[in-house]
């Protein structure tokens, strides 16, 4: 199986740059529409995108805070509840439904800021891009066996980093500026 | 926990076609271009209603901002002086701004600018 490491390790990287690359290929391509999505109850489609990228970072905060339980680096709860792997695993795919429509309004209606002077829009295209590259790698690992033990929490530690970085280049943003709670 | 890990089989199934929607729809949600439901300029001013379909959602609905630039409060007229910087920017995007060219008549674009220089905020 040792030999299988570094085939495994490099075909989730390439997968996850594959992914990363093809959003932002169709960022860059892909003529913006400037479209409204839906908004459900929110007033704007822009108010609907900044809850739902708030709603994405409070299920990547307790997956983290399980992950800690899960692997034993903290010991709160003493005793670990026999939920916690389900509702760890549940909350990252929460996480992950919640941020696509997100990323949806992004992609299609905004594109891939190209400009390098519009700083804030600059490096969250490229943050959105790479965090569903790096969650690719995340979801190969987690399925993988025989990896090395950093593996797993070097990719979800990277996964949570970058949606951290993304929510901060947009709904913290929006929440400063547009004025909190704003709906 | 039985029925949590059913509920964790059905949200990977559910967040597999929510990739898979996401995808397709990438490519094959094109909205509809709306020049035409503006009418011919014969029906008055098409400025606030091509505003409230086309521009509100990143500049707001009163013009104060969001995804795009604030451009109610007289900040539009602050940042473009001259009106033809303006409907340059309009027509041929910049940024994440589309370009309109094509969608919107000149005209339109026209009507457009004027409502946010004048009107908006």
């Amino acid at each position: 199986m040792p030999a299988r490491r570094p085939a495994v390790l490099a075909g989730a990287v390439l997968a996850g740059a594959a992914v990363s690359l093809g959003l932002g290929v169709y960022g860059r391509l892909h003529d913006p529409t400037g479209g409204r999505l839906f908004s459900l109850f929110f007033t704007r489609t822009i108010s609907l995108k900044t809850w739902f990228a708030t709603v994405a970072l409070a299920f990547a905060c307790f997956q983290v805070l399980s992950a800690l339980r899960l692997y034993g680096k903290v010991h709160v709860p003493r005793r670990m509840p026999r939920w916690l792997g389900d509702a760890h695993k549940l909350s990252g795919i929460l996480a992950f439904v919640v941020s696509l429509p997100v990323a949806y309004h992004c992609l299609w209606a905004l594109g891939f800021e190209r400009h390098a002077d519009q700083t804030r829009r600059f490096v969250h295209s490229l943050l959105g891009c790479f965090f569903y590259g790096a969650f690719t790698v995340k979801v190969v690992f987690v399925r993988a066996r025989g990896l090395p033990r950093w593996a797993l929490p070097v990719a979800g530690g990277t996964v949570f980093a970058t949606l951290v970085a993304i929510w901060y280049t947009s709904a913290f943003w929006f929440f400063r500026t547009q004025g909190f709670p704003s709906f | 926990m039985p029925v949590l890990k059913r509920v964790v089989r059905v949200a990977e199934l559910f967040a597999l076609v929510c990739v898979v929607a996401f995808v397709v729809l990438l490519f094959a949600h094109e909205p509809t271009r709306p020049a035409a439901s503006f009418g011919p300029y014969g029906g008055g001013d098409p400025g606030p209603a091509i505003y409230r379909q086309l521009c509100a959602s990143c500049h707001g609905a009163r013009g104060e901002g969001g995804v795009g630039p604030r451009l109610g409060g007289g900040a539009v007229v602050h940042n473009y002086p001259k009106v033809a910087d303006q409907v340059r920017v309009v027509t041929e995007g910049r940024g994440s701004m589309p370009a309109w060219r094509g969608t919107l008549t000149p005209a339109q674009i026209r009507a457009v600018v004027n409502f946010e220089r004048t009107r908006l905020g």
